[in-house]
């Protein structure tokens, strides 16, 4: 048992040259372990990364939540070259302004939201204030729960579909968990003004912005924060999942212990940089009425208490940031060395490109987006022009396979690909909603939108959700869509109209049927033994009985009756065809 | 006897067809039971905190010089000594929680024993997740392993049933690191929702779960993943833990914490070959207002609460027939800050506590070298010092209790083979007690 703690060998250290390689004990853990030879078990082959089954479905796929019937068709149509007609997908994406989105507008006035065009002032005033006495739960969390529904919303309805992916980005960049007071209250505010506004705009810009946010100041305690005692949090999480990342953390050493660039800036950050930006922060905070202060409006505004500020010098990142500078400047300075620093663009564009191309991206690619990043740090439209380099890469073209759809984006998925028809909505009556049914059975993979409770988000790395219960749970919810009905019985998910519009009665064979709905939903035709797999099913095939229908015959799909039930049989296989593999790869 | 897999057991299954009723299943399980009592190896319940638990929370100093330094560094924090609620005394001038009582009532009957001031001696980090991914990959210090430390055991155990029902269960619904790269890992949240088809769908006698299990029969990592999940889902579904009645009077909380505890209890119970589970119970970070209302309502309390209950239930649920093959182990990624901040609350610290319970941990007792909290005794001024490697207190039941010889594997460049006597038992080399599994009508 060692009696004194020891230094602190981190990899960072021992690759930087912190610590002298004589301080390290004689068997250096970390070089031993590199020789162990690992014990095997039954592996999975890793799914190799493959050229995509075509450019609209890779695009589709990655820039949005999948295709959308119909979808391909456009695409295809954006040029006469794979090249030409990327390049014109990205070129909209990335101006959503100039995209048509009647339909999904049309939905957003049916759903009536009643909270989502709320200043802050006023969800504060309204949510907030009342006490819990007067103000019934339900309409306490209503943002919460309409921001929730909206989102879902514009993820199936939505032409810029780029927006909304980059918007589940950046509330898992930024996460807060939502079922905490304030939070659920002002969610509004947090996905309107500060994820949304910026998310083609300048890092820096939304830096601040959710440095600033209700739900970023309560969720990490800044709210809080006085020079009485600086409360750590908020910092530690701006520098360690913010900004510079983990693998620019040198741990809790001096700073001198950190290596330098060629100008002489620290390549990264220690304990008492954190120590230091969050003296920086200091009376950031929300006007919620404090006692202590009789000029808090307590109107849910970002507030500087100019009185819990810590007005002495600091000292970070190796800079000097001197004494009684004016309201604010402490934590401006501090937010602009880090966005400009070379550490924050290569993490923030390592998370890009591990959305956009795989698990385990490129690094040419990272560095290329990360140059931009670090070029364009003060430029308003900086994060577009990051995007756009990740997105014309070639490796985001020509790769296929290197990630597996996470629960939301299966969820997402299956609803685009049967053009269901629900607009969400939250509910406090009785009733069993459709949008209740479906919420609660997503919920149970266990991402629901916006309840990841640790700062760092979802995981965006396959082995964390290939679990059997998000796996399992993402077929229970693709199975509950194609169960649920609107109050007059009508499906969410049709199935007959389209088959119906698309084939002819004498084409409806269990052949043509599964051909027609593997192309539809995943926009190609996968091989030929699942198209029969999938074929067999609709022709009754069960374990007692092969093939009951032969696959070339017609079946009578208007019908729903014993002891076929042919339309209930097709509502299932095509609920098999959304819970197929192929529908998991991006 | 023949070995019983997952894939076998749901072969069986299939092949009996409808009539493949319980009385099959349990059949069945009873042939599992016995072939995981070969092996001769304790099930592992490895419990994580995350947030960072705040262990002089849980166990304040009651007396000496440790409760002079505690008043002055948490003015505001500190939990009295008299007065209601106080501090429980638990040994000595070492103090629990209130809102931990039940820990109480484990350490006297000698199943809980303490390991205090441990935690990653090599590696120093204030981040949860550099702290929680070395803590679960074995190896501080190097984030790069690509497997967790409960997946090296499993795999390298030397006679372990590698093809058991359910080998390793992860409650919740992700896979926590420490589970990293194990390939037979189900992970279960709540059991009565764990199907693919929901109630009121017309399934064709299984016809849908069957073809998917098609769908998913290539050998790609989500082709194996769906698979997995299959079949895990039918044995899930064969094996009934919707119905279930914990034994020996055992009330476990209510909440997501209680139900994944029943759950292990059962399956333990049920013998389908649990070699390892994982429990996860979040949201310890406490850097504002950490217990206004010791009384059960303030957030470490309420958090405390449920967690004493759970292992309280668990243990007492598994009764003489069980406990004695079944070691749990409480840990957090790391301790707190000492000096409670100006929110009524404490930050990011370092050294903390480790809890093992079962029926043969040698407890009622606390080990590891105590630093003390007075100036001069704390880690860099302010935190609990980690006198006592993590991997120390692992290795030691992995070798005494989960009959894992391979340390050198589990947790590479340890050379720390040292034992604190925690739990009884000879070193796995030596080989094992035969143990007893009553199967589905024990308990």
């Amino acid at each position: 048992m060692q009696r004194r703690p020891r230094p602190s060998p981190t990899r960072r250290h021992v690759l930087a040259g912190g610590l002298s390689l004589a301080a390290l004990p004689a068997t250096d853990p970390l070089r031993a372990f590199a020789d162990t030879r690992k014990p095997q078990r039954r592996r999975p082959r890793a799914k190799g990364v493959t050229a995509p089954p075509s450019l609209a479905v890779a695009a589709l796929n990655r820039m949005g939540f999948g295709p959308w019937p119909g979808d391909i068709e456009a695409f295809n149509a954006l040029g006469s070259t794979d090249a030409a007609r990327l390049q014109a997908y990205i070129d909209r994406q990335l101006d959503p302004a100039s995209i048509d989105d009647a339909p999904f507008e049309q939905r957003l006035a049916d759903a009536a939201y009643q909270t989502l065009g709320k200043s802050r002032t006023q969800l504060w005033a309204d949510h907030v204030l009342p006490s819990f006495d007067v103000l019934p739960w339900f309409e306490r969390i209503r943002p919460l729960l309409e921001t929730e529904a909206a989102t879902f919303l514009r993820g199936v309805y939505s032409r810029k579909q780029l927006v909304e992916v980059l918007a589940d980005f950046w509330h898992n960049h930024f996460n807060v968990f939502a079922e905490e007071f304030p939070i659920y209250s002002m969610f509004v505010h947090y996905d309107r003004e500060v994820i949304r506004a910026n998310l083609l705009g300048n890092f820096r810009q939304m830096l601040e912005d959710v440095a600033q946010s209700v739900c970023m100041l309560y969720f990490l305690d800044n709210v809080e924060s006085s020079d009485d005692g600086p409360n750590e949090n908020f910092a530690r999480e701006l520098l360690e999942l913010h900004t510079l990342g983990v693998e620019n953390y040198y741990g809790v050493g001096s700073p001198d212990t950190v290596p330098t660039d060629s100008n002489g800036d620290p390549l990264g950050y220690v304990d008492n940089d954190v120590f230091e930006a969050a003296r920086s922060f200091t009376g950031w905070t929300v006007a919620n009425g404090h006692w202590s202060d009789e000029n808090d409006p307590d109107n849910g505004s970002f507030y500087y208490r100019d009185f819990w500020h810590d007005r002495f010098s600091k000292l970070f990142l190796g800079r000097f940031i001197p004494a009684n500078q004016p309201a604010l400047k402490d934590g401006r300075d501090v937010l602009d060395m880090l966005a400009a620093h070379r550490g924050t663009a290569q993490h923030v564009c390592a998370k890009l490109c591990r959305r956009f191309i795989a698990d385990d991206p490129p690094q040419r690619v990272i560095d290329a987006a990360a140059d931009v990043f670090a070029d364009q740090w003060q430029a308003p439209d900086q994060l577009a022009q990051v995007y756009r380099v990740i997105l014309e890469s070639p490796e985001f073209a020509a790769t296929w396979g290197g990630k597996v759809k996470r629960p939301l984006e299966i969820a997402m998925s299956a609803m685009r690909a049967g053009a269901i028809n629900l607009t969400f909505k939250p509910d406090d009556t009785d009733a069993w909603t459709p949008t209740e049914q479906f919420v609660y059975e997503y919920a149970a993979t266990g991402q629901r939108l916006f309840h990841w409770p640790a700062p760092n988000g979802y995981p965006d790395e396959q082995a964390a959700w290939l679990s059997s219960t998000a796996m399992i749970m993402s077929f229970r919810t693709v199975n509950r869509l194609l169960n649920i009905e609107h109050a007059d019985d009508r499906p969410v998910i049709d199935v007959i109209q389209p088959t119906l519009d698309a084939l002819t009665a004498d084409r409806r064979t269990a052949q043509r049927l599964a051909e027609f709905w593997l192309q539809r939903i995943l926009g190609y035709l996968p091989d030929s033994a699942r198209v029969d797999r999938i074929a067999r099913f609709m022709a009754q095939e069960d374990h007692e009985t092969p093939t009951a229908i032969p696959l070339d015959e017609p079946i009578d799909i208007t019908v729903d009756e014993w002891p076929h039930y042919h339309q209930s049989r097709l509502r299932a296989m095509v609920g098999l065809v959304l819970m197929s593999p192929e529908l998991l790869d991006r | 006897m023949p070995k019983l897999t997952r894939r076998g057991f749901l072969q069986g299954s299939l092949a009996g067809g409808a009539a493949a009723g319980l009385g099959a299943t349990s059949t069945r399980l009873h042939a599992a039971c016995a072939q995981a009592g070969a092996g001769g190896t304790d099930t592992l319940v490895y419990v994580f905190l995350r947030g960072g638990m705040d262990g002089l929370h849980l166990l304040p100093p009651i007396g000496g010089p440790d409760r002079t330094a505690y008043d002055s560094l948490r003015p505001n924090l500190a939990i009295p000594t008299s007065g209601d609620p106080a501090a429980l005394a638990l040994d000595g001038d070492v103090g629990l929680h209130p809102a931990g009582a039940p820990l109480a009532d484990l350490y006297s009957q000698g199943a809980l024993a303490i390991v205090r001031a441990v935690g990653m001696p090599t590696a120093v980090t204030r981040s949860h997740f550099d702290a929680e991914t070395f803590v679960e990959l074995g190896t501080p210090g190097d984030k790069s392993t690509n497997d967790g430390w409960i997946a090296r055991h499993l795999a390298s155990h030397p006679d372990l049933d590698p093809d058991a029902t359910i080998p390793v269960l992860a409650t919740g619904t992700h896979t926590p690191t420490s589970l990293l790269g194990d390939p037979g890992v189900l992970t279960l949240d709540r059991p009565e929702r764990f199907d693919p088809v929901v109630a009121g769908w017309p399934n064709w006698e299984g016809m849908m779960p069957a073809v998917l299990s098609d769908l998913y029969s290539g050998d790609d990592a989500v082709a194996v993943a769906g698979q997995e999940a299959l079949d895990a889902q039918a044995v899930v579904e064969e094996a009934g833990f919707a119905d279930y009645q914990p034994a020996n009077g055992a009330i476990y909380p209510e909440g997501a914490l209680g139900q994944h505890f029943q759950l292990i209890a059962q399956m333990i119970k049920q013998g389908l070959g649990l070699a390892a589970a994982t429990v996860d119970f979040g949201s310890w970070d406490t850097h504002n207002r950490q217990d206004t209302d010791l009384g059960g309502g303030g957030a470490f309390s309420s958090k405390l609460r449920e967690l004493a209950g759970a292992l309280h239930a668990f243990h007492t649920d598994l009764g003489a027939d069980h406990a004695g093959k079944v070691t749990t182990v409480v840990q957090s990624e790391f301790g707190r800050r000492v000096r409670e901040n100006a929110d009524i609350g404490t930050d990011h610290g370092y050294g903390n506590h480790m809890l093992v319970l079962g029926g043969n941990v040698n407890g009622g007792r606390l080990y590891g070298e105590w630093p003390g909290i007075r100036d001069g005794e704390r880690f860099q001024g302010e935190d609990i010092q980690a006198l006592t490697d993590y991997r120390t207190v692992l290795g030691e039941i992995l070798s005494k209790r989960l009959g894992n010889p391979n340390r050198d594997t589990v947790f590479p460049g340890f050379t720390d083979a040292g034992s604190l006597g925690v739990v009884a038992g000879s070193s796995a080399a030596t080989g094992d007690s035969a143990i007893f599994c009553s199967g589905f009508e024990g308990a």
